[in-house]
């Protein structure tokens, strides 16, 4: 199919001082919780970047000396030449699609602890490093200064050598010494790099100018700049010191790489930020510099895309988590099927790899991560290997994913669902307040479906197991999701909590079915995640008393993780949701809760009309159990194999869904070994 | 070399189990060092200097058989396939060298791994909920998953005895899946493998046999097993079904290590539990099997450890932290110097490696981690470059660490100090409540330096310039520590306050550890988030202030969740009738109000109080520091070749990075270091196992 004309704009090639981009398409630099732990995966998937159409594909933030490392975050690693192996790779393949490489070294200061190190991190002015860590940063002395920019130059030859065309000089996310330099409130210096603004620049420019004067003749020099901290007066911001910077440096680097501080800010999860978000905050940019600039904001339409061109707000599209969603975004508005993106639902699933250091992955695009170790490619999959027909039954994200993967592969598939609706869980959750995007996961795979003439769909359609064993399918996935439970068990509690049975107790299924409750309510969240807390929201905005319980220390205590905690308890207090932390649900009475503190077991009583347990779920699994229990009648019916996938297998998030949902696709007809089901990134066993 | 002390020579007898025999009684149980698979050289040369120490039998940490145990980011190690048998190698050949047998614990999750790394579903006894707060919940095992489970033990226990292991452990302890079976809150099944107790024991007998048989000709099997069910006060046990569990498996494997269901009391921080504290729980398990038994208790004493010895409690004497603070520990017994061993402090820093996922420190032993990156033997150093004089200021952690080390090494040392006694901040610290024991970071470097002529110690020194100059050493350390800050600055005000606190009325914790002490109600203002300011707390509530505890973080003492001790420094507070306030900073003070800020809303709430305590931050020390830098510059008569600051009055820190900080300037005076470049690591490279 041809693209539409309306979309040739995106596809205009923009210099970038000596390097020229083949289109608009942009991926930003972003971590990915593989780095220089799992070096191979992160290559890879950065190639598949370059082959779906992004001109400019960067690396993650790049530690430029064991003096500023980032344990156990697990980020980039240039420490010395014998990195430099690790960035060839992923520059080699990006450079095989046409492609562009950017790198972005990142000298982090009192941000990192050098808990692996065990250096002193280094800052303008004594602090204490970001977090708790019972560490402070000294403050930098000229030979540290000097120091500093001696590691950026050495990374930037080194990142020359790695092949890489476009080498960032980083002043985000509250990341890297230059921006601590910049900022009033990190550096109370009196010497030539403090106090005013142009000594406080002094750092960010010497480094642009160092690596200009070290790599500018063939590498693009970027800078990555955070027009706004949203944080008033203590910060930068783009209508004082932000516009200040651009306009004083306006055509010294050769791309600008604008946004917004700090990376909860910049990141912003659906549920608090659309489309765009950070528009207002850095759209003047392009009004101050003549040189080419590139903005984020979570973009997938194409006709956003265009008019963001068009009404000069950027001359390139970046993107982090759309290019994860979607690695073949480009090429699919390239060829005229705009309907085939897999959009970002903004979950911030991806950000939470970087929290707990293993690789990312995404809720919509199971193969992030896996392209090198299970050899996993976004849009193409093994053709089949028998004339095997399947049968799936239960059309939430796993049962959807699995169709529309084995659909793809070739393979005969009838989904069959129960409700009218195809999505399960993301229907419900999706009309929770802010979480209407989430919706998106459904509509990818229904909108793949259609197309695929193998696959049938039956709505409606509740089947039970002597159904199943008639219909004649070789294989049968029982995709049937959870349910939450009503009893209260969970992390902490393994008895079913006194009083559950009583019918002022709901589950979040209950409240999602629109269960109509009067009075107070206290929602009781073992679950940590975000049911809990946007729960909360949703029954308070509907004018109840709302008291939220919590063995942990904070609400919603695991999206910490996803960038949203703050957000999440600081609009739960303003809503005046009451917050009882640390506190166990003991026994449900009428109109009454006892709880206890998880520390000391000290009781207290609260009012409740209402509870709300938000504990655990049990998946749906009687029919798996049925058929799973009776061997003879699947080898009488021709079944050759019966696997339970997504929440019926184990409850988890929706990524864990759709991925369990298209591991099913991958792996049928495949053999099963005790293996190691994919390759290991390990040490160099006799490289010193 | 003076000889050992014949009361210890029952600590020196071999000890069969099963088909192998242990040299001696000491055991380094399995223990974790943030390190595991992806750091296989630096735990295999941490590994082996133990056993160089005199550690009889040497354990790893956690080692998954297989994909579907996965801890990440917590670093375990893998006995996955053949990489793994290679890399364990790089261990057990050097344990073997120094005759040590080398024990490995086959580890299998259960719903305490989210497995984020491989992305199998963990499995479990019932669908549980992950409890590391993970949005993942486990899925049942059906009986497929309990056959196939116990290949994957099999087979990596097959794994292990090629990769050298001596012994090879079944670990039922810790909340992992074997426990989880053997649980009868948790196991609720209805199969074989649930309901009685036979039954949940079914499957840990089931493999322990299994493991017999795959590799019980040449390996003994071990058994990490629980013998109480918690919820008894400290060292009071509620032994439930767990002792008659003992007993029906009790000749079952060739050794027992045996635990207590509460972590933090087994590994407990020295605020809260002393040595030996599992004796209690030990008492009855040596009568009801004839099979060696091994038990933890943080022992640094020989007289504790032979009187466990000899009464029977245990038949070696288990450790991991004290074997991490010592690893020459069982050799100083042997030799006859006992009084050469650094005692662990039980400060749990070492615990902090895990929770924060990089390689294991100890405050006592600053080599622990850097045996093979960096080349650092606990025991031995290189012996001096020169004949150069080293003067160091200040004789707290670091400045006695530095003082011992490059004693040591042989150079002409002279350690000034201002006040009466050496020791610094760690003798302040070991006073307040709880942190006596603390105290061993001085006492084990007083007592080393105490033999050595070449280092002369001046107390009552308070050095000026001028004094320093007249010395005229070749080089100066600047080891005058830190004070805490009076003005707010910390993470959550990150400039000054303003206006400051009347002085009259607000305290530092330097200000109480030098008997400076406020009168009437207080409130303790924790922006540091370690142990200080409940430690203060608690120091005031002995003293009879009225005490409010306020944080902005949502926890008391959030950072002690790294080292297990967490909970209990909160219920101590509450105990004390301390007034917890959370996640409010303290926005401004006037000696009659404070006002309080929420982190989230910022929303302030006025408090009623008369003194309030700044725990936030510190101010290095480092004046002097930056006079003699000056005379150098000013090539002033007497100006030492270099002048250093080192420890907190560089950077105020935790006293491991102190003491660190002290030996790694020990280490580096007269030795060329690749400042780019200082220590090797290990490096994923591309497809190099595949």
């Amino acid at each position: 199919m041809a693209r539409n004309p309306r979309y040739d704009i995106l596809f205009e090639p923009v210099k970038i001082g000596p390097v020229t981009a083949k289109n608009r398409f942009y991926q930003v630099p972003h971590c990915n919780g593989m780095g220089h732990q799992y070096p191979s995966s992160m290559a890879e998937m950065r190639g598949v970047k370059a082959e779906g159409g992004w001109a400019v594909v960067c690396t993650e933030e790049v530690e430029v000396s064991h003096i500023s490392e980032h344990s156990p975050l697990v980020e980039g690693r240039l420490w010395d030449d014998r990195d430099i192996p690790v960035f060839e790779k992923m520059t080699d393949k990006i450079h095989q699609y046409g492609g562009l490489a950017g790198i972005q070294p990142t000298f982090l200061g009192a941000n990192a602890g050098n808990l692996y190190s065990r250096e002193i991190p280094l800052a303008p002015s004594l602090r204490p490093v970001e977090g708790y860590a019972p560490i402070q940063a000294r403050a930098m002395t000229r030979a540290d200064i000097r120091n500093v920019r001696k590691c950026y130059v050495d990374a930037a030859l080194r990142a020359k050598r790695a092949g890489f065309d476009i080498i960032y000089n980083y002043a985000a996310h509250d990341e890297t010494v230059q921006m601590h330099f910049l900022s009033r409130r990190h550096n109370q210096r009196t010497d030539e790099y403090g106090g005013s603004l142009e000594n406080r620049s002094r750092l960010f420019r010497e480094v642009m100018s160092d690596m200009k004067d070290a790599v500018g003749d063939t590498c693009a020099i970027a800078v990555r700049f955070a027009v706004d901290e949203l944080l008033g007066l203590d910060g930068i911001s783009c209508d004082a010191e932000g516009h200040d910077i651009i306009e004083m440096l306006a055509e010294v680097p050769d791309l600008w790489d604008v946004n917004v501080s700090s990376w909860e800010n910049d990141s912003l999860p659906s549920r608090f930020g659309e489309m765009g978000s950070q528009e207002q905050y850095t759209s003047f940019v392009k009004q101050v510099t003549g040189k080419p600039v590139v903005g984020v904001g979570r973009y997938t339409s194409p006709d956003k895309m265009v008019s963001l061109i068009k009404s000069g707000k950027l001359d390139l599209i970046g993107a982090a988590r759309p290019s994860i969603a979607d690695p073949f975004l480009p090429n699919k508005i390239d060829e005229g099927r705009e309907e085939d993106i897999r959009e970002c639902i903004g979950c911030n699933i991806c950000v939470t790899a970087d929290f707990t250091c293993t690789p990312f992955r995404c809720t919509q695009n199971p193969t992030m991560g896996e392209e090198w170790r299970r050899g996993w490619h976004p849009e193409n999959i093994a053709p089949k290997k028998s004339d095997d027909s399947v049968l799936i039954v239960g059309a939430g994200p796993a049962g959807l994913e699995a169709a529309q993967a084995l659909g793809k592969r070739g393979y005969e598939v009838i989904l069959a669902e129960v409700g009218t609706e195809l999505g399960g869980r993301v229907i419900k959750e999706s009309s929770l307040p802010g979480l209407s995007e989430w919706i998106r996961v459904r509509d990818y795979r229904e909108g793949q479906l259609i197309k695929l003439a193998n696959v049938e769909i039956y709505r409606d359609n509740w089947l039970d197991a002597a159904q199943i064993l008639e219909f004649g399918f070789q294989h049968v996935a029982i995709a049937t999701g959870s349910q939450w439970l009503s009893d209260g068990r969970g992390r902490i509690n393994h008895f079913a909590i006194d009083g559950h049975q009583q019918a002022h107790v709901f589950t979040p299924d209950d409240i999602m079915k629109g269960a109509v409750l009067q009075g107070s309510v206290t929602i009781f969240d073992d679950d940590h995640f975000y049911m809990g807390g946007v729960l909360a929201e949703k029954l308070r905005s509907e004018g109840h008393e709302v008291t939220l319980v919590t063995p942990a220390a904070d609400v919603s205590s695991w999206t910490h993780n996803t960038l949203e905690q703050e957000r999440i308890q600081t609009r739960l207090l303003e809503m005046d949701v009451i917050i009882k932390a640390h506190r166990n649900l003991c026994e449900i009475k009428v109109g009454e809760v006892e709880l206890a503190c998880t520390f000391t077991d000290r009781r207290e009583r609260l009012q409740a009309d209402n509870v709300v347990m938000v504990t655990m779920r049990e998946p749906i699994d009687g029919l798996y159990q049925e058929l799973s229990d009776n061997q003879l009648a699947l080898d009488t019916a021709g079944i050759k194999s019966l696997t339970s996938i997504g929440d019926c297998l184990s409850p988890g998030i929706i990524a864990a869904a759709v991925w369990s949902g298209h591991r099913y696709a991958r792996e049928l007809d495949e053999p099963v070994s005790d293996e190691v089901p994919f390759k290991r990134e390990l040490p160099g066993q006799l490289v010193v | 070399m003076s000889k050992r002390d014949p009361r210890y020579d029952p600590l020196f007898e071999p000890v069969k189990i099963g088909p192998v025999t242990a040299k001696n009684r000491f055991y380094q149980v399995p223990h974790c060092t943030g390190m595991g698979w992806m750091r296989p050289r630096m735990v295999a040369d941490l590994r082996g200097v133990k056993a160089e120490g005199g550690w009889g039998v040497v354990c790893t940490e956690y080692c998954s058989i297989h994909p579907s145990s996965d801890d990440a980011p917590y670093p375990s190690h893998s006995l996955w396939d053949k990489n793994d048998i290679k890399s364990h190698r790089l261990m057990t050949d050097k344990l073997h060298e120094h005759g040590a047998l080398a024990g490995a614990e086959l580890w299998v999750s259960g719903s305490r791994s989210a497995n984020l790394l491989t992305r199998e579903v963990p499995m479990d006894v019932a669908s549980l909920p992950n409890s590391n707060g993970d949005p993942y919940q486990s899925r049942t095992m059906d009986r497929a998953d309990i056959k196939e489970l116990k290949r994957w033990h099999r087979n990596a226990a097959l794994r292990a005895r090629d990769a050298g292991f001596d012994i090879v452990y079944v670990y039922a302890t810790h909340e992992y899946l074997f426990d989880n079976f053997l649980n009868p809150k948790l196991n609720t099944r209805s199969d074989e493998y649930g309901g009685s107790l036979e039954n949940r024991m079914r499957l840990v007998r089931e493999i322990i046999e299994e493991t017999k048989d795959a590799v019980g000709d040449k390996c003994a099997v071990a058994v990490r097993f629980t013998v109480d069910d918690g919820g008894g006060a400290d060292g009071v046990p509620v032994h439930g079904e767990r002792m008659e569990m003992f007993e029906s498996m009790a000749e079952l494997p060739d050794l027992w290590d045996i635990n207590i269901s509460d972590y933090s009391l087994e590994m407990g921080v020295s605020r809260f539990v002393k040595e030996g504290s599992l004796e209690t729980y030990m008492s009855e398990v040596k009568s009801k099997t004839s099979k060696p038994v091994v038990t933890v208790g943080r022992f640094t004493s020989p007289d504790t450890m032979i009187s466990q010895v000899n009464r029977g409690i245990v038949d070696f004497i288990g450790a991991a932290r004290p074997s991490i603070a010592d690893p020459f520990l069982p050799q100083k017994i042997e030799q006859g110097r006992p009084e050469d061993i650094r005692e662990c402090i039980g400060c749990n820093i070492c615990y902090t490696g895990d929770s924060r996922h990089v390689p294991i420190r100890c405050t006592q032993n600053p080599t622990m981690g850097e045996e093979w990156r960096r080349g650092w033997h606990p025991e031995k150093i290189d012996p001096k470059g020169s004949d150069s004089q080293i003067l160091i200021v200040g004789a707290g952690p670091t400045g006695l660490e530095a003082a011992r080390a490059l004693g040591q090494r042989g150079y002409d040392v002279i350690l000034a100090e201002a006040s009466r006694e050496l020791g610094g901040r760690v003798n302040h610290e070991s006073r307040l409540p709880g942190l006596a024991e603390w105290a061993r970071v001085r006492d084990y470097r007083v007592t080393q330096m105490a033999k050595m002529p070449n280092v002369a110690v001046y107390l009552e020194n308070n050095l000026a310039l001028d004094d320093i100059l007249e010395i005229g050493a070749d080089h100066v350390a600047i080891a005058t520590g830190a004070t805490w800050r009076r003005d707010g600055f910390g993470s959550y005000h990150i400039v000054p306050m303003q206006p400051l606190p009347p002085t009259e009325s607000t305290y530092t914790p330097d200000d109480i550890m030098s008997g400076r002490l406020p009168v009437g109600s207080t409130l303790v203002y924790d922006d540091d988030g370690f142990y200080m300011g409940s430690v203060i707390a608690e120091k005031l509530r002995e003293n009879g202030n009225p005490v409010i505890y306020l944080t902005p973080e949502p926890k008391v003492s959030s950072w002690s969740s790294n080292n297990a001790e967490q909970p209990r420094v909160h219920r101590r507070l509450v105990e004390l009738g301390v007034e917890i306030i959370l996640n409010y900073g303290l926005d401004a003070f006037d000696g009659e109000q404070a006002v309080l800020g929420c982190s989230y809303t910022g929303q302030q709430r006025n408090v009623s109080v008369e003194n309030v305590v700044m725990v936030s931050s510190r101010t290095p020390q480092d004046q002097l520091y930056y006079s003699l830098l000056g005379a150098i510059e000013n090539n002033r008569p007497g100006a030492p070749k270099t002048v250093k600051r080192i420890g907190d009055a560089e950077a105020p820190a935790i006293i491991a990075a102190a003491v660190f900080s002290g030996h790694k300037y020990a280490r580096e005076i007269d030795v060329e270091i690749d400042r780019d470049n200082p220590f090797k690591h290990d490096r994923v490279f591309f497809e190099d196992n595949q």
